[in-house]
Order: structure tokens, then sequence, then C-alpha cells
């Protein structure tokens, strides 16, 4: 099992502001950050990345906007700092936004140049976003899938061509030249992430070999990790056979309590019968779960 | 009658009701609303077409998206379709804009325009909202800013069976795509407004808190010969808030001057 340690940076100090008026994200105004306690903050998780890479853990960043949940809200711009500062860690994106993102060639520039900066270590997230990411990025929610899979191939492709340049004249993106230097340290490209709730979304990853994940929402996930899309896929030997979830304890859990919800979250998804090879695709679901205590 | 129709390739519900000189009328963002008494108001003196746009009802989108601009061609395309001459083109709300979209193409099988607190064009600065943003703001701040009396506008979702309530969602994500960004207008429409060369008609209600009258007087501006006409106790909504005043309005103007 891979434990990957993730942080969203949060300026907690804000929060108990923002509850009283309702938001931690969004419309709570930035007057209620202050620029010196930032400074402070944002080293200090920069710094416990870099333990992480000293004591074995892997390393996952994600971002946000307009919010003082996560102060990351580059998800490249963090890893190319803990990218310098570690050494073993594998670094997950989870990832880029990409549906909210207006130019998914840059995206694939990045996460080229992030796989090549750390020698191969990037698993590249690409993500949907949450819904309060729609007001900060101001994109169409209503064609929001139709871009995420749109920009999703061109990445994919722009990572992986190195006979280009190609041009690309979609429903959302156009270019002219597609040709990106440099191309990924990972040939042909590093493992993709995805996150999801879906049965189609699980669909969509097992097809593609993709790594599928699910936030604070794994009962709610239950479908997509199901023992039938197992069973589908798993026939075809392209079952889902790269889950990971990421789930929340609290801190004044005791550590048993939390050992107890750690064993429960981590039985994962219902057994169903299927054949010894599906079973041993839902084992590995079940060791891929991650969880999360908050640091306070 | 409501049937379904091809057009352009794509299947588009319309509801026809009455007898007498064409009007076509162009819902608002809010759904068609066949149930209500305006379309029925209009009837008894029109041949009402009333389609509901793509997206909306049991007329899906457009190749699966689709903008403003697609919706104009395909009403024109529909008024061709149905052989529409001298026909009254009335759009509420984002039907307004659609309204607007298409005559600044082609007003030829129109004879007279009536808007009703169209949304479609950008009158002030950059760092200023002409269209109050819909998506952004609570249930009840849009029940105060859209009606005149809240009540008018309130719906019991729980109360209503599961095939309405996605039929509601299916328009709200309808609206959003067709009017998300830029927010619900077209950056180059007012420089064409001047095009429309219909006498025209723009309804607005005294207490519309999404595009105030001080927006129907831009668009005034730029269609030459148009009027304003208020109407009291009414908000976004004349035509759902003040169906008679709004039906006799629009008869006072489009019969009251008949070529």
């Amino acid at each position: 099992m891979r434990v990957w340690y993730f942080s969203e940076m949060a300026y907690h100090p804000a929060w108990e502001e923002g509850l009283k008026r309702g938001s931690l994200r969004v419309v709570l105004p930035n007057a209620n950050y202050d620029p010196e306690i930032g400074h402070r903050l944002l080293n200090r998780y920069l710094d416990e990345f870099r333990l992480c890479d000293e004591v074995g853990l892997d390393i996952m960043v994600n971002e946000h906007h307009s919010t003082s949940t996560c102060l990351t809200i580059s998800v490249p711009m963090a890893l190319a700092v803990i990218a310098r500062e570690t050494k073993r860690a594998r670094l997950l994106s989870l990832g880029n936004p990409i549906a909210n993102r207006p130019d998914p060639v840059r995206v694939a520039e990045e996460m080229a140049w992030l796989d090549v900066l750390s020698g191969g270590r990037l698993e590249m997230g690409l993500v949907k976003g949450a819904p309060y990411e729609i007001a900060p990025a101001n994109s169409n929610p209503a064609n929001l899938m139709r871009r995420y899979w749109e920009a999703h191939d061109l990445i994919l492709k722009a990572m992986s061509t190195t006979d280009g340049p190609f041009s690309w004249e979609g429903e959302f993106f156009h270019y002219r030249n597609v040709n990106i230097w440099p191309r990924p340290y990972q040939q042909p490209t590093p493992p993709v992430w995805m996150t999801g709730l879906s049965p189609e979304t699980g669909r969509m990853a097992a097809e593609r070999g993709h790594v599928v994940g699910t936030l604070l929402s794994l009962s709610a996930a239950g479908p997509m990790f199901g023992g039938r899309l197992c069973s589908d896929f798993g026939g075809r030997g392209r079952g889902i056979h790269k889950p990971a979830g990421l789930q929340l304890a609290r801190r004044e859990h005791r550590d048993a309590q939390i050992r107890r919800k750690a064993r429960r979250l981590c039985s994962g998804p219902p057994r169903q019968p299927g054949r010894p090879e599906d079973r041993d695709d839902r084992a590995v679901a079940r060791e891929r779960y991650l969880l999360r205590r908050y640091a306070g | 009658m409501t049937r379904t129709i091809a057009l352009a390739g794509t299947p588009l519900e319309l509801v026809e009701r009455g007898q007498g000189r064409p009007l076509l009328f162009l819902h608002a963002g809010e759904g068609l609303a066949p149930e209500r008494p305006w379309l029925d108001l209009l009837s008894r003196r029109y041949r009402v077409i009333a389609p509901c746009h793509p997206g909306y009802g049991n007329s899906p989108l457009i190749d699966g998206g689709g903008s403003v601009d697609d919706l104009a061609y395909l009403y024109l395309d529909l008024a061709a379709e149905l052989g529409l001459d001298g026909a009254v083109l009335v759009g509420a709300d984002l039907g307004g804009w659609i309204a607007a979209e298409m005559m600044v193409r082609s007003s030829a099988r129109f004879s007279r325009l009536v808007l009703t607190a169209p949304l479609g064009i950008k009158l002030r600065g950059r760092d200023e909202r002409d269209i109050a943003d819909i998506h952004a703001m609570t249930p009840a701040e849009y029940l105060r800013l859209a009606w005149a009396d809240a009540r008018n506008g309130d719906v019991d979702y729980t109360a209503l069976p599961d095939s309405e309530l996605a039929a509601i969602v299916r328009g709200r994500e309808a609206f959003a795509l067709y009017g998300w960004k830029p927010y619900m207008h077209n950056p180059r429409l007012k420089r064409w407004l001047h095009r429309i060369d219909r006498p025209t008609l723009l309804l607005w209600g005294a207490a519309d808190g999404i595009v105030t009258p001080f927006y129907g007087e831009g668009w005034r501006q730029e269609i030459a010969g148009a009027r304003i006409d208020v109407i009291p106790d009414a908000g976004h909504f004349p035509h759902w808030e003040q169906p008679e005043e709004f039906v006799q309005r629009l008869s006072a103007f489009v019969d009251g001057r008949n070529d």
C-alpha cells in the first residue's frame, strides 16, 4: 500500500470569521487574510512536504480558488517547489481542474516540465473540479463534461505525440501547432488519475487504465468501485485495478477510534461474487484507500 | 395543440393555439409554462406559436450544446417552415434576446416586435453588471428581485413529480449553457440593433430587479422608433404576474397601429 500525504495548505486563521459569515470560500473577502501569517503558513506547509519525503511518504497536492481552506492556487507551482526539495516521493497532482482551464496545452507543458524536473515522479490527476470552483473560474457548468473530455484527450495527445506538430480544432479548443517541449520523462505519459462518483466515470477510467479516486465520498462512490464494474472490465483484463480514496478523521478522535475508522474505511465496497482475479482487483482497491488525519 | 417538428435536423416541441395573425412567442429562461394563462389570453386574438427552446420541455439541445445564435437561426427556419408572413415576434427575458438576434439577421417575416424585459446586450462599463447574477443568489433573493410579489414565483418543489423536477433542472442547465459567459448577453449585439426595422415595443415590469427599467431605456435608444411601456405591480416576468395587462398592452400596440 502506498500512503500519500495531502495538505490543502489551509488558511485556518480565517475559519472562525468565515463560519460566522456562513462560508469559508468564494464570498469570504480576502481582508480576512493576513499576508504575514500566510507567508509563514505557506512555508511551513512546504517544509512539511519536504519532511514527508524524508520519512518515506508520497505527496499529493491539489488546488482551490477564492478560499480560506486552501492556499494552493496552482498545483504546478506548488509541485515545482516540492519537486526540487524532495528526492524519492511520488508527486501526485490531484489535480489540474482541466475543464476550468482555458489552455490545455499549457497544462500538458507544465505537467511534462514537472515530470522532467522530478525525474519521472509525477502522477498526473486530471480532475473536473468541485462545484464551488465554477464561480472563481467562471467556466460554463452546463457543458463542463464535454470540455473535460476534450481537454483530457488533447493533453494526453500533446504529451504522447513525438512527431508533431499537430493541429487541434475541437468544440472548445483550437491550436495551429501543438508540439510541446519538453515532453514528459515518463513515456508516453505519467500515470493518469481521475476523480469521480458515478459508474460512468468508473467505466471511462477503467477503459483508459487510469487510477480513479474519490475524495470524502467513499460511500456515495460505491457504485463506481462496485463489483459489477470490476467484473465487467476485469473480464477483459481492464478492471478498475487502480482505485484510490481519501476520507477524513477528526483530530479529537482517540487513536483507537481512528484505527477502527481506518479499518472500516479500508474494508471497501461490499464483496460481490466474482472470479478469483476480480477479487484480487478488489483486494487492491481496499488496500489503496487513504486515511487522512486533520493536522491542527 | 402540442407537436414536435424537425427543423434543421433537430426536434422542436411547439405549442400552437388560436387563430388569426401569427404570433411567435419565445419564452423566458424560466421555461414556457403553457399551463399559465398568457398563452391562452394571447390565443383569443392571435395564432400563437410557442416553441420550447432546445434544452427545455421535450426539445433536446442542438447537437448536445448550442448557443443563442443557433436558436436565432432555428426560429428563422421555423418562421420559414410555417410560412409566417407579417407575424408578431414576442420574446421575454432569454426569449427577448433570441428575438433581437433574429431581427438583426432578418425581419422579413415579421411586422412587429415585442420585447419583454429582454436580456442580451451590455450597456455599462466592464466593472458594472447590467443583469443581476441569478446564478449567484439565494432563492429568496431571486424571488425578491424577479417578482413584484415573491409569492407569484414561489414553487413548492417538494410537491412536484420527478418528471417535472427533471424538466426544470434541464431547463436551468440549458439557460446556463446559453448565458454563462458572457453573462446573459452578446457583446456584439448592441452594435447591430439599428438593423431592427419594425415597430418595436419594450414591455417592462416596474418592479423588475433583474434588468431594471434603466436597461430598458438602453434598448429603446438603440432601436429606431421603439417605445417602452412599464407595467405596474410586475417584476421581471410581467406576462406571468400581470397576464391580462400584458396582453392588453401588447394588443394595443400590435392592433392599434395595424398596417
